[in-house]
């Protein structure tokens, strides 16, 4: 089965990157829909069939915790599987995020073995 | 700096240009990269929290184009390379600046980092960064690059 993928974050550069790690590692990828922001990807969400949604944290106009929140308050978002991409090491935060629905957490700088255990575990995929 | 942050921003600035560039960057007396010319450009961002202060990376023109180049799996010559040059360099910092905290202050402290900025750096700033006693200095293919922490907080200044 190919995921459609959603990829939030502000760096053209991160999403080209996870992008392309995803196709290195493997993973079954069909639609790659991008966004800048949180805003940005409740719209592409209201309007696209998304499998999976990788996000970042840090954004300008809706950051990823608020994003995370968004999902979680909708019954139809909340159960498509979120994975954090961040630089954030804070076990706190973490914590913090998936009491929030967030299903898995990958620090940056990552590689594509790891991108390819965490969709796995997340997705089974 | 003390040694103790001099020694984390130096492992994880290579660290990182490393991991996410594929380039190895070896770290440099700053005598040796005094002399200046051509565009430098100067990316800075703060960040609050467990402790308070700033990252600013300054590196010359042409390796942003290398650093986008190698991030993104392109030539340096590559039209969306020279695009994301400024992008991917603010990402280099951001990734930096996030693993140096950890590794300074652990993985119970939380912080907030800001959206880094990009500008041109004149060479005179370049000279007062190179003075600076909180700035490293670096050599990444064969060019230099100068990367400063400060933290101005009382809790940083004692944990870390």
């Amino acid at each position: 089965m190919a995921l459609n993928i959603l990829i939030v974050d502000d760096s053209v550069t991160v999403r080209a990157v996870i992008k392309r790690t995803l196709e290195m590692a493997g993973v079954p990828v069909g639609t790659v829909h991008q966004a800048a922001n949180g805003e940005e990807a409740l719209a592409v969400l209201a309007k696209e069939w998304v499998d999976l949604v990788f996000t970042d944290l840090n954004m300008p106009v809706m950051d990823g915790v608020a994003f995370v929140e968004r999902m979680s308050a909708s019954d139809l978002l909340k159960t498509i599987p979120v994975i954090v991409v961040s630089t954030d090491g804070s076990a706190v935060r973490i914590e913090q995020l998936k009491a929030k629905g967030v299903r898995a957490f990958v620090h940056k700088p990552f590689t594509p073995e790891l991108l390819r255990k965490v969709v796995s575990d997340t997705v089974g995929v | 700096m003390n040694s103790q942050r001099e020694g984390a921003v130096k492992k994880v600035f290579c660290e990182m240009l490393e991991k996410c560039a594929f380039i190895f960057a070896e770290t440099a007396a700053k005598d040796e990269i005094d002399d200046v010319a051509g565009e430098y450009v100067c990316v800075a961002m703060s960040f609050s929290g467990a402790w308070r202060g700033t990252m600013q990376l300054a590196l010359p023109r042409p390796l942003c184009a290398v650093i986008a180049a190698n991030m993104l799996g392109l030539e340096p010559d590559d039209e969306e390379a020279a695009q994301a040059q400024d992008d991917a360099v603010k990402e280099l910092l951001n990734v930096t600046c996030g693993n140096v905290l950890t590794t300074l202050a652990g993985t119970e402290a939380v912080f907030s980092l800001s959206a880094p900025k990009t500008q041109v750096l004149p060479a005179a700033e370049w000279k007062a960064l190179l003075q600076s006693p909180e700035s490293v200095g670096f050599t990444v293919e064969e060019q230099p690059a100068l990367l400063r922490l400060t933290i101005d907080d009382e809790a940083g200044a004692h944990h870390g």
